[in-house]
């Protein structure tokens, strides 16, 4: 007994040991990403691992993608393969030698045909390939038609043609509150931007306004002293000084008020599309961006997130499958199922637009990234400016003097270039 | 070869020293050196652009001094007459002192969210309540004005109850029997605080103005948690300014520059300390002269 007991924990004990054996010689990746973004890129993370076991990828989110990165990369550290990118810091991360020139993989493990060109115009640094889009990105317009109704107000049709204004939503806001919220100690809003002060987002109103991101990459003045950059700041801080937007709340806060049913209005990225019911006649409304009366011109901010190889990973040919894999193979159709975005593969985008029985948001999104988006700065200094315009706005918002906060984000601007 | 008697104790210490050595002397000279050793080479450039090129650096300074030269003294005052007040054996003086403490048991983070809520500009609780009284709003967090004096009220809150128990441990370490002898010549409660309570302690004293001193001239979670070093630049201190231009900017040589300026003038301030609450009798007796 004593001696089929010995056996039998032996047995046990080798077949622990099994497993390892299978996975010797193999080398791990390891991805760093945004935090919230986990549905998409574990559920396509698993499925490399499973086609993949000599070279399986665990991906590290961090809500402070960007300092962390900055961490990392800056030291030359190797422990990170592959990296999150947002759009307009392909040419910064290029610039300070952080990505990988991924040409030499083109037409082996990566194939650029499948992308629509004005996504992967975003990719290349210096002209070579230093990322790959995994989505397209544009915002909406949300509204909640329960609680604008509940304001006795019945909006009008909106089309692209005939698009609801930033005016008209300030008027239909202040209506709102006042309806529901007569004393403003409900905690109401109007028009929440869902990425409030951050000129990711902000960049609409200059925008919509006919105005430039960015005019000259070693000067903030040309761009700043123009009236439409002046008149957004101006029409941003009234809308916060009507109680209309609270500048208060972030990216989270901001949608978690707008779902609770306390906000008229969202100006929203995509982000939120899977997390809010896509039925026409729900509570909640996707529709076109809004323009500003006098310009009448539809300019949502655009960009891709994207992927890319760290310069000092130690496995590029293999970061670089994955990267096309999760961008625009098997993992990028497990992503766009898990997230519900907008695949920057042109095959997919030319079948949205085919298909008359597409949902409606998605055919809304992919008819506003063929006509209404403005792409964000194309710099390698685009983390000076993001925050130089952070802080611009943070201003703005706390009520600064528009032309002192100005000032200071071009003086600011000019010593960070230094 | 060196021989030790007793090594234990070394051992003891060994590990302490380790660890001071690799967290905070290595980090120390290497951020010295990378702002004067740049692409190879050693170069006052970082320091030239800093001092008489960068605006920013001096505004941050105003900010810092300013932030300093009243956050430092409050915080001594309040926590030491928050010590002289627990220090009384009363019934339920314990629950006080727990009280008092509580605020420095909470996270940094935390505290700063809490007060980042309390004295928000839209839907702030004090807010509310001076809107009940029929008071305007405030813009607090939001006024460039208020923003970093309401920084000295969280810091201030935050932190009292830690220096009070360093006073609270000096005064208890004062003999009773020196106030009996004092109370039976008459003296005044002041008069006792003054000529016998604060001589005594000074000491401890020393040590909570140095390490005071230290912890408010690298102050950051505020800043970081709540103001982002707004609005307008009005909280932006040199730590904060110094993080920026090594995440945010990429100007690791400019944030080392600035490291080092913030250490020279903390030891610029512990030496002042130091020198202003040395021992006059011993300092005299050792140059050879009599105590008076």
């Amino acid at each position: 007994m004593k001696k089929a007991l010995s056996l039998l924990l032996t047995l046990c004990l080798l077949l622990t040991l099994f497993p390892a054996a299978l996975a010797e010689g193999a080398t791990p990746m390891k991805f760093i990403q945004i935090a919230g973004k986990e549905p998409g890129y574990d559920a396509a993370t698993a499925r490399w691992n499973e086609l993949h076991p000599e070279a399986p990828v665990t991906v590290d989110y961090y809500s402070s993608v960007y300092e962390v990165i900055e961490a990392s990369l800056g030291i030359g550290s190797p422990e990170y393969d592959i990296i999150a990118i947002d759009s307009p810091k392909v040419g910064d991360y290029g610039l300070k030698g952080y990505t990988a020139d991924l040409d030499p993989y083109v037409g082996s493990v990566i194939d650029t045909s499948v992308y629509l060109d004005s996504t992967l115009n975003y990719c290349y640094y210096d002209g070579h390939l230093t990322a790959l889009p995994i989505t397209a990105g544009i915002s909406f317009l949300y509204y909640n038609k329960t609680l604008i109704e509940q304001a006795g107000i019945e909006l009008r049709e909106i089309t692209p043609e005939n698009r609801l204004t930033f005016e008209e939503i300030e008027e239909i806001s202040l209506k709102v509150l006042d309806a529901v919220d007569p004393n403003r100690d409900q905690g109401y809003s109007g028009l929440a931007f869902s990425q409030a002060n951050l000129i990711y987002q902000m960049l609409q109103l200059p925008t919509s306004m006919g105005e430039k991101g960015l005019v000259d990459d070693q000067d903030l003045s040309s761009t700043l002293h123009t009236d439409g950059w002046r008149n957004a700041a101006l029409y941003y801080q009234k809308l916060i000084d009507e109680g209309v937007t609270d500048p208060s709340l972030d990216n989270a806060l901001n949608f978690e008020k707008f779902m609770s049913g306390k906000c008229a209005f969202m100006l929203g990225t995509i982000s939120f599309l899977s997390m809010v019911s896509r039925v026409q006649d729900s509570e909640i409304v996707i529709t076109y961006n809004p323009v500003f009366a006098d310009y009448s011109i539809p300019a949502a901010p655009t960009g891709s997130w994207c992927v890319g190889v760290s310069a000092f990973s130690q496995n590029k040919e293999k970061a670089a499958e994955y990267v096309q894999f999760i961008c625009g193979g098997e993992g990028h159709d497990i992503y766009i199922q898990a997230t519900n975005g907008f695949s920057a593969v042109k095959a997919d985008a030319e079948a949205m637009l085919a298909d008359e029985n597409a949902d409606y948001a998605m055919r809304i999104g992919t008819y506003e990234v063929a006509h209404a988006a403005v792409s964000r700065p194309v710099t390698p200094y685009y983390t000076t400016y993001e925050t130089v315009m952070n802080e611009f706005w943070r201003n703005v918002a706390s009520g600064a003097d528009v032309d002192e906060a100005t000032e200071a984000a071009i003086e600011a601007y000019a010593i960070y270039m230094q | 070869m060196l021989r030790v008697k007793k090594p234990v104790p070394y051992l003891m210490i060994s590990v302490a020293c380790i660890l001071l050595l690799v967290f905070r002397v290595i980090p120390l000279c290497s951020s010295l050196l990378g702002s004067i050793y740049i692409n190879g080479a050693f170069t006052w450039d970082t320091f030239d652009k800093l001092f008489f090129h960068d605006a920013i650096f001096w505004k941050s300074m105003g900010v810092t001094l300013r932030l300093n030269v009243v956050l430092i003294p409050v915080q001594l005052v309040v926590s030491l007459a928050l010590a002289l007040l627990v220090n009384h054996e009363l019934k339920g003086v314990g629950a006080f002192r727990t009280m008092f403490m509580t605020p420095f048991s909470i996270s940094g983070v935390v505290n700063c969210l809490i007060w980042g809520m309390l004295l928000a500009k839209n839907n702030g609780v004090v807010n509310g309540l001076l809107n009940s009284f029929g008071l305007p709003s405030q813009g607090f967090w939001s006024d460039k004005n208020q923003a970093i004096w309401c920084i000295v009220a969280e810091s201030t809150w935050a932190g009292t109850g830690y220096w009070m128990i360093f006073f609270l441990s000096g005064l208890k370490g004062i003999d009773s029997s020196i106030y009996e002898s004092a109370a039976l010549d008459g003296c005044t409660p002041f008069r006792r605080l003054v000529s016998i309570t604060l001589p005594l302690m000074k000491r401890t004293v020393l040590f909570v103005m140095v390490a005071n001193t230290t912890a408010n001239l690298l102050m950051f979670t505020p800043m970081k948690t709540i103001t982002n070093g707004g609005p307008m630049g009005s909280t932006n201190t040199l730590m904060y300014e110094a993080y920026k231009s090594s995440f945010q900017f990429n100007k690791p040589a400019r944030s080392s520059a600035i490291v080092t300026v913030l250490l020279v003038m903390i030891a610029l301030v512990c030496a002042l300390q130091f020198f202003l609450m040395r021992d006059r009798d011993e300092a005299r007796v050792k140059k050879g002269g009599a105590a008076k």
